[in-house]
């Protein structure tokens, strides 16, 4: 009975990667904050965007050198001018003072009495600091608050890690800025060197190294070939958000795009697998102009978000809903099976155009259409066969060319080309005709 | 729950009445997802304070698109599981241990297959589901102490409750809980 109860609150502590449906469900079914909860967040927006009006207020000013000029002249200004009156005041009282008391001696200054003027005179010295600050003063003394922005310039890496869908790993590759890669690197040299995940994380995290080689700090604006050699780094204490890293880390893929000879694709995924970035190099120049992400489900909808990345800024291009759940492509090399669930979405490039294309394949009729990023009808075939190629390939028959093509996974990219050669297949059938087709170098030839 | 639309003309009469509007319509759901994130690693200060980034965030999304949103859930969904993350990753990141590719390079990454994961979900779902069935304030309890991660004084305190009457409940609800389960199995 224990052990059953100990289960059922096994079950119900256990609560890692609920779908969006749950977690919905969840949040519409238990009143969770209260209302000093929700008083005190948002007291905290409040405070967090009049900080941010501040800060955008004062890295606006342009003109900001001249103003702390002026505004020290201004200051000075002021002050002397203070003074001049606070010393004709001074002088009309003791002109007073000797005419009351009726002495035509010379005035005579006790010692007492000169502190008292020399702390009226700083007083009103005092008074002049104690100025209220005009909008430009604030130029001069204003700490430095807002949120930090802006890619960290100080983080060198070299290191090469794997993409792994259970943990935050990534695969990263070389220093950032355009230094050579070195073409020569292959696949095992790269593992035998390949080091642990880095994160960049608020505080002095390092990213640690498991190769045995002895390791150097890289200087910062270092060019160099880029090696496989791990080296050792002090990371930047600057707090990233994702989009920051995800900006990083797609400098590291396009290096690592290049290292390889590969194009297009390399995959990232947090540790829930809650949703994926797929990085794509659309114009093959080694830089990634495109991540999308994957996420989940909701309700009947999924989202697809696509972003761009220009330097270094991640913008969102447009949130499209289709009625597919995305599936999430093949991971590392490509030889793991798509997971495909009531149909997929799969993003892929479109070999003719190099456009970004998506492509809904419904598994029940095996018909594909794909899609452009405006919209545009690509492709739009039935599935003659699928093959049990680790359902890697689909073979179809272009309805606007009437040719049959196959469309190939690899990397994740989705290849659609014409006459690929597959061995091991050497019989098709036409879904729509019924006939049998040989399958050959050439093309398709009727038995 | 109120309409994305009565939000968004929020925003433009007042961003006071605007967030407090998208607070009451997101706020329990956004932090839901916070909280399936981050779990226990981060304090009730570091959740409220990802919840305000994330309603932050989309407002100012909201305003370069000119409040032009489709789906404002949607969103609100994307940002949230981002920052949730980021506030992960920024707690958990000491304790993160490197591991060689070495161990990963010929494996899969995960044994999960599509359909283990797929039926892990529905399992959950359908627990969830079975728990909000039990009704209030049994519910809420057990929501509250397994999902939230929330102390039973703190609960008492939510539900004015005593905590000698939280945890009895929770412990009844349990027992229910467990019997709904098996009978369903055994059918």
């Amino acid at each position: 009975m224990d052990n059953k109860k100990d289960l059922l609150d096994e079950m119900l502590s256990d609560n890692s990667g609920n779908d969006a449906e749950t977690l919905e469900m969840i949040s519409e079914n238990c009143e969770v904050l209260s209302g000093e909860q929700k008083n005190r967040i948002l007291d905290m927006i409040r405070e967090k965007e009049s900080t941010d009006k501040k800060t955008d207020e004062i890295i606006d000013d342009d003109s900001e050198d001249d103003n702390v000029m002026s505004v020290v002249e201004f200051r000075n200004r002021k002050s002397i001018a203070v003074k001049v009156c606070a010393a004709l005041a001074a002088c009309v009282c003791i002109a007073a003072g000797i005419k009351f008391t009726g002495a035509m001696n010379r005035y005579f200054i006790s010692p007492d009495d000169e502190p008292e003027k020399t702390t009226g005179v700083s007083e009103s010295v005092s008074e002049t600091s104690a100025v209220p600050a005009t909008d430009n003063s604030e130029v001069i003394t204003v700490p430095a608050t807002g949120y930090v922005t802006g890619i960290s310039e100080q983080v060198r890496k070299t290191e090469i890690t794997s993409v792994n869908a259970v943990s935050d790993k990534y695969v990263t590759t070389a220093e950032t800025g355009a230094g050579d890669v070195s073409k020569n690197a292959d696949t095992k040299q790269v593992t035998e060197q390949v080091i642990a995940a880095n994160e960049i994380v608020t505080g002095a995290a390092v990213s640690e190294t498991v190769s045995e080689k002895t390791t150097e700090p890289a200087e910062e604006n270092k060019e160099s070939t880029v090696t496989l050699e791990t080296e050792y780094h002090e990371v930047s204490q600057t707090e990233v958000t994702a989009e920051q890293e995800e900006s990083k880390l797609s400098e590291y893929m396009g290096l690592y795009k290049r290292m390889f000879d590969k194009t297009l694709f390399s995959e990232l995924s947090n540790s829930y697998n809650d949703f994926q970035y797929i990085v794509y190099d659309i114009n093959k120049d080694g830089v990634p102009e495109l991540i999308c992400e994957h996420r989940d489900k909701l309700r009947n909808e999924s989202i697809i978000n696509f972003q761009t990345i220009e330097y270094n800024t991640v913008s969102s291009l447009d949130v499209k809903e289709s009625d597919y759940q995305v599936t999430r492509v093949p991971l590392r090399n490509g030889k793991d099976p798509n997971y495909i669930v009531n149909g997929s979405v799969t993003f892929f490039e479109d070999s003719n155009t190099g456009r970004l294309c998506i492509e809904i394949l419904d598994n029940g009729t095996g018909s594909m259409v794909s899609f452009d990023m405006d919209g545009r009808v690509v492709y739009e075939a039935d599935a003659l066969c699928k093959f049990e190629y680790g359902d890697d390939y689909n073979l179809f028959r272009d309805e606007a060319t009437k040719k049959f093509s196959i469309s190939e996974i690899e990397f994740g990219r989705v290849r659609v080309s014409e006459c690929s050669v597959m061995s091991g297949h050497d019989k098709i059938r036409d879904l729509e005709t019924g006939e049998y087709y040989f399958y050959d170098e050439k093309y398709m030839s009727t038995p | 729950m109120v309409p994305d639309k009565d939000i968004i003309s929020a925003f433009t009469e007042s961003a006071d009445e605007g967030y407090r509007k998208l607070m009451d319509a997101y706020g329990n759901y956004v932090y839901t997802i916070v909280s399936d994130k981050v779990r226990s690693m981060g304090c009730e200060q570091d959740k409220e304070e990802c919840v305000a980034d994330i309603f932050i965030e989309t407002v100012q999304t909201c305003r370069n698109h000119d409040f032009k949103i489709d789906s404002l859930k949607a969103l609100i969904t994307v940002i949230s599981k981002r920052r949730a993350t980021d506030l992960f990753r920024k707690l958990g990141a000491f304790k993160r241990q490197t591991e060689d590719i070495d161990d990963y390079s010929d494996t899969i990454a995960e044994t999960a297959t599509p359909e283990n994961i797929s039926e892990n979900r529905t399992d959950k779902a359908a627990l969830w589901n079975e728990v909000i069935k039990l009704g209030k304030p049994d519910s809420d309890i057990l929501i509250q102490q397994f999902f939230y991660c929330r102390t039973a004084a703190d609960i008492a305190n939510m539900l004015k409750m005593t905590t000698a009457a939280v945890n009895k409940r929770s412990q009844r609800a349990r027992e229910k809980l467990k019997k709904k389960l098996n009978l369903k199995e055994v059918h």
